[in-house]
């Protein structure tokens, strides 16, 4: 139903623009922050105005990192996060996509018990295996490493479960036509369900990459060498400096430069997100 | 060019379902044969299992000289319209079209030539570079077919290629479908459920009942002879009337529910003796007539301008009746009418298993 009130339309926008308001004002503290120098920070008044020293801030923790918490520039942590956060979302697509694809459309023994395993790994989150992945990844000699980031976070029950769904509600009649086209299994899947799937993928990716990129205990434990440090470790080890004032420009600068790239990619793939999550018509 | 040939057919599902029980027949060359019946009667089973998208339990499918039960679709040389025209949404109405002859690696020249022939037969070539969502629904059909054609296969599967039509549309593609099947001469099994659709286009017809070919022949001679109550009932439109009845011993007269006394011109030599059975005569085949003996109390009058269909019961009992009279009688509810049938074009059969009595 749509209404035309006109206090309707003012509420509304008034209830959204404080919404909005209340989201933003956190991250432009931050980023006012960050381009102050350290004392004005000491002080008792918060500034509410960008400050004089953007570049100096920015410039010195991209390059050579922040002063008594590590000394791995951000710019290096960074491509860290951004290796680890590309492999977990395309391992995760990748893996998931053909394992739905194998439970939708061939019938081998036991497919229903895979489904159900792979389905009961949704009640395991990395937090309560985290023990038992840890012996694994150390066994394996995979600490220190971008495979040990990445791989166990890979397996994904859910982005199993979505492709499912999702082949599940594609016309049987796509897959006859495409058998009496002289398609084998593999052409099927390259060339008529991986295109109809892109919007899901891309849906995927956004979620799955802002899931990489946020996660913070995983390489907190697996990573002992600051060469694989990632970025939002970085943030709580400048928080947790022993014996000396924490510099918050230089972590607000670190805040704000990891929120950068999730707001990147959430931005330029926003319309095929909105689609993958929304679009019903095959 | 080649004949189908479907021998001795059986279907068992998993689950134990029956749904084809032995079926046999062979499509001539160049032949349309149509499949029709009710939903869930087995047709579109047995075009899938000509197709190689199902498995045959029992029985022999041939293709040409080729035996292909254990073949796959693609290997078995036939190419399918599907009712909901199953286009891959993704690709140009050329890429559809030629995606089937990249996959058996057809020279790019040879498939430009094909596609754009095709195109040019269906007068879709400008066309050819928009996606499926972008074309009307008359215009996916014809994509379907083109489709279909590009491959020059030995037989056209149709799955009930024109029930997501609207009707004006239907009639139109059923005429262009007719005429390509012609032109091209290429063997063709059409499924649907439209008897319409059915009697027009069949060159021969299979009636399907509960997995059974009640009866195969030309629509004519099916229209004219239905060999069960079932046949009869569902060829034709409206429906026959069926009255219960009763037969005089020598099958001379036949005494109805509604007491009238029909005098039969061609005897029914089976019934030797009394016997119950069922009359079956085609609403176009009943006319009004003073001196006639059935009565119909009218209910229901729908005029079509060129004919009226009349509705109601017949007289002594409660067998509903429906006329179909050309032009527009004066006829209202609550008349009373005297009915006469055309002698010669009745119908009559066993009122156990429905097999007509000759």
């Amino acid at each position: 139903m749509v209404e035309n009130r006109s206090w309707l339309t003012v509420v509304s926008h008034v209830v959204l623009i404080l919404g909005v308001l209340a989201m933003m004002l956190p991250v432009w503290i931050a980023f006012v922050a960050s381009t102050h120098a350290a004392e004005d920070l000491m002080s008792s008044r918060v500034p509410l105005w960008i400050g004089d020293q953007f570049l100096q801030n920015y410039s010195a923790a991209l390059s050579s990192g922040v002063k008594g918490a590590s000394s791995a520039p951000l710019a290096h942590m960074m491509l860290n996060s951004l290796i680890m956060a590309l492999s977990i979302a395309i391992g995760k697509i990748f893996i998931s996509i053909l394992s739905a694809y194998a439970i939708v459309y061939f019938r081998f023994p036991l497919r229903m018990t895979c489904f159900w395993i792979i389905f009961v790994t949704l009640m395991l989150p990395v937090e309560v295996r985290i023990l038992p992945t840890f012996q694994v990844v150390a066994n394996m000699g995979l600490l220190n490493s971008y495979v040990g980031l990445s791989l166990p976070l890979i397996a994904s029950a859910t982005a199993t479960f979505l492709f499912r769904q999702f082949f599940l509600t594609v016309p049987d009649e796509y897959l006859e036509a495409a058998r009496i086209d002289g398609a084998g299994p593999w052409q099927f899947f390259k060339d008529i369900l991986l295109p109809l799937s892109r919007t899901n993928i891309a849906a995927l990716f956004v979620i799955l990459f802002i899931y990489g990129w946020n996660q913070y205990l995983w390489p907190l434990l697996v990573t002992t060498d600051e060469h694989y440090y990632t970025i939002v470790m970085a943030i709580q080890r400048m928080v947790a400096v022993p014996d000396s004032e924490p510099l918050w420009h230089m972590i607000m600068a670190t805040a704000i430069l990891a929120m950068l790239p999730p707001v990147i990619v959430v931005v330029s793939m926003q319309k095929l997100f909105v689609k993958g999550l929304t679009e019903t018509e095959k | 060019m080649s004949e189908v040939l479907i021998k001795q057919i059986e279907k068992v599902y998993p689950n134990g379902f029956h749904a084809i029980h032995g079926i046999d027949v062979t499509i001539a060359d160049g032949e349309l044969l149509v499949l029709v019946g009710p939903s869930g009667c087995g047709k579109s089973t047995l075009l899938r299992m000509v197709a190689g998208l199902e498995t045959v339990t029992r029985g022999e499918i041939r293709i040409g000289d080729q035996r292909v039960n254990e073949l796959e679709p693609a290997k078995r040389n036939i190419a399918m319209v599907f009712q909901n025209y199953a286009l891959y949404p993704h690709m140009s109405c050329y890429g559809n079209m030629a995606y089937g002859l990249r996959n058996r690696r057809t020279p790019k020249d040879e498939i430009e030539r094909r596609v754009h022939e095709a195109a040019r037969i269906l007068e879709i070539e400008h066309l050819l570079e928009r996606k499926p969502r972008q074309l009307s629904g008359g215009q996916r059909q014809r994509v379907a077919m083109g489709r279909a054609i590009v491959r020059e296969p030995a037989a056209f599967l149709f799955d009930e290629p024109l029930s997501n039509l609207d009707a004006k549309l239907r009639v139109q593609m059923r005429l262009e479908i007719k005429r390509l099947q012609r032109k091209l001469g290429t063997t063709s099994i059409y499924v649907t459920h439209d008897q319409v659709e059915a009697m027009t286009l069949a060159d021969r017809l299979v009636v399907m009942n509960e997995g059974v070919a009640d009866q195969i022949g030309a629509p004519l001679d099916i229209y004219e002879r239905p060999r069960t109550r079932f046949v009869a009932g569902f060829i034709g439109s409206p429906a026959m009337n069926f009255i219960p009845c009763t037969l005089a011993a020598g099958g001379r007269t036949a005494r109805l529910d509604g007491a009238a006394e029909l005098v039969l011109e061609k005897p029914i030599v089976s019934a030797s003796q009394s016997r119950p059975a069922v009359l079956g005569v085609r609403p176009e085949q009943l006319g009004i007539d003073p001196q006639g003996t059935l009565g119909l109390y009218v209910e229901l009058v729908e005029p079509l301008g060129a004919e009226t269909l009349l509705h109601g019961k017949l007289d002594g009992g409660d067998t509903t009746l429906t006329v179909r009279i050309a032009g527009t009688p004066k006829v209202r509810p609550e008349d009373r009418l005297n009915l006469r049938a055309v002698p010669d074009q009745l119908h009559f059969f066993d009122a156990e298993n429905g097999v007509r009595l000759e």
